[in-house]
């Protein structure tokens, strides 16, 4: 009876390391190219297009500031400079999670302001609402009614149309841009 | 069985979705594109054949006492390996199809077919199987999914098929319109083949 145990114990010891090390070379080469499509995702030329026309690169701020607003906006991720081609400084992009919860969990977004304070455009890095539904809030014709808007103040839920069916993704779209303006008003104007 | 009949097996009398009906959550939530569907079908062909050919190779030394836990620990090997080779080199569809592919774990499809088939039979009579019964599952996911999107958005894989007239039937890729459409294509398939049996 003792050897059984052993036995078995043993023998699913094997299985569970083959499958680790297996794990563990797989996850090892594509590391890499996983970092890399993330990246690439979040500096999509469409994507800053969109967030912030006629940019040509985000650029990354002074680390103390965005430690210092991390600690402070839980929510926060980071604060970048958008700057065009010939290398001037065009406005600010925050980049934010929700702070209310979608239908499945936080969305993850870009939001650009112009030097005069006003909302250039919102992109979605990531999302978990239903496809086809709560997804369209990654949609241009959702995102663009945000455009131009002053981020002088919070958006209130009168002031913008949320998609029908899909109440939960809109609103926590909307909490993720407000943080944006709420970094954006106490850390950059 | 001849090796065709075990292949066809899976796809038609046997079918996961259709006629055995398993797996239904991650069936439900996420046939709502076309895109989806194929993709989620794919990558279950993949896990599917890969767990029931390793598992019916080592079916000699896996004692029966710990045969659940040694395929939970096979499958899930799978599916990380699919969740790293798909983020890494369809970043896209990876974006797409989320949490569901974790999920593949628990698809009671693919346990199921380690305990009832490859557990007992040759590894490739156990891969025809495994390829058999994904096709199947992506038969019924391409119907599923093709039927949500045209209904609910007015496209196919993307493209506008119907006119810009048409009011989207919101509930078709709804939770309420996903059991709704199943139970029809499961109809469907029963008339069409006690039909063909009269």
């Amino acid at each position: 009876m003792k050897n059984n145990f052993v036995k078995l114990a043993g023998i699913l010891f094997l299985i569970g390391a083959i499958s680790a090390g297996v794990l563990a070379w797989l996850n090892d080469t594509t590391k890499d190219i996983i970092a890399q499509n993330e990246a690439m995702a979040s500096m999509d030329p469409a994507v800053l297009e969109a967030v912030m026309p006629g940019s040509a690169v985000f650029k990354e701020e002074d680390a103390a500031l965005i430690d210092t607003i991390k600690a402070d906006n839980k929510q926060f991720i980071n604060l970048l400079t958008a700057v065009d081609a010939s290398g001037n400084e065009i406005g600010k992009v925050v980049r934010t999670l929700s702070t209310i919860k979608g239908f499945n969990g936080d969305m993850e977004l870009y939001v650009g302001f112009s030097p005069d304070g006003k909302i250039t455009g919102t992109s979605v890095l990531s999302h978990s609402e239903t496809e086809g539904l709560g997804s369209r809030t990654a949609e241009p014709g959702f995102m663009n009614q945000f455009i131009g808007k002053d981020a002088s103040g919070e958006i209130s839920e009168s002031d913008y149309d949320a998609i029908s069916g899909a109440t939960y993704s809109s609103k926590s779209f909307l909490s993720a841009v407000n943080n944006a303006i709420a970094v954006y008003t106490e850390y950059v104007k | 069985m001849n090796k065709f009949e075990i292949f066809k097996n899976g796809v038609t009398r046997e079918n996961p979705i259709l006629v055995q009906q398993v797996g239904m959550c991650a069936t439900l939530a996420i046939t709502t594109s076309l895109v989806n569907g194929i993709g989620m079908g794919v990558a279950v062909i993949a896990v599917l054949t890969g767990s029931n050919i390793v598992i019916s190779a080592l079916r000699k030394y896996i004692p029966d006492e710990v045969r659940i836990p040694a395929f939970v620990i096979i499958i899930a090997a799978f599916t990380t390996i699919i969740d790293l080779l798909m983020h890494a080199y369809t970043f896209e569809l990876y974006k797409a199809l989320g949490v569901f592919i974790p999920l593949i774990v628990v698809n009671c499809i693919i346990l199921a077919r380690a305990e009832a088939f490859a557990f007992g039979n040759s590894v490739l009579d156990s891969a025809i199987d495994g390829l058999g019964m994904g096709v199947g599952y992506l038969v019924a996911m391409i119907l599923l999914s093709s039927a949500r999107e045209i209904l609910g958005n007015g496209t196919i894989l993307g493209f506008r098929i119907l006119p810009e007239a048409y009011e989207p039937m919101m509930m078709a890729i709804q939770p309420p319109g996903a059991f709704i459409l199943l139970g029809l294509l499961i109809g469907i398939v029963n008339y069409l083949s006690r039909r063909k049996k009269a």
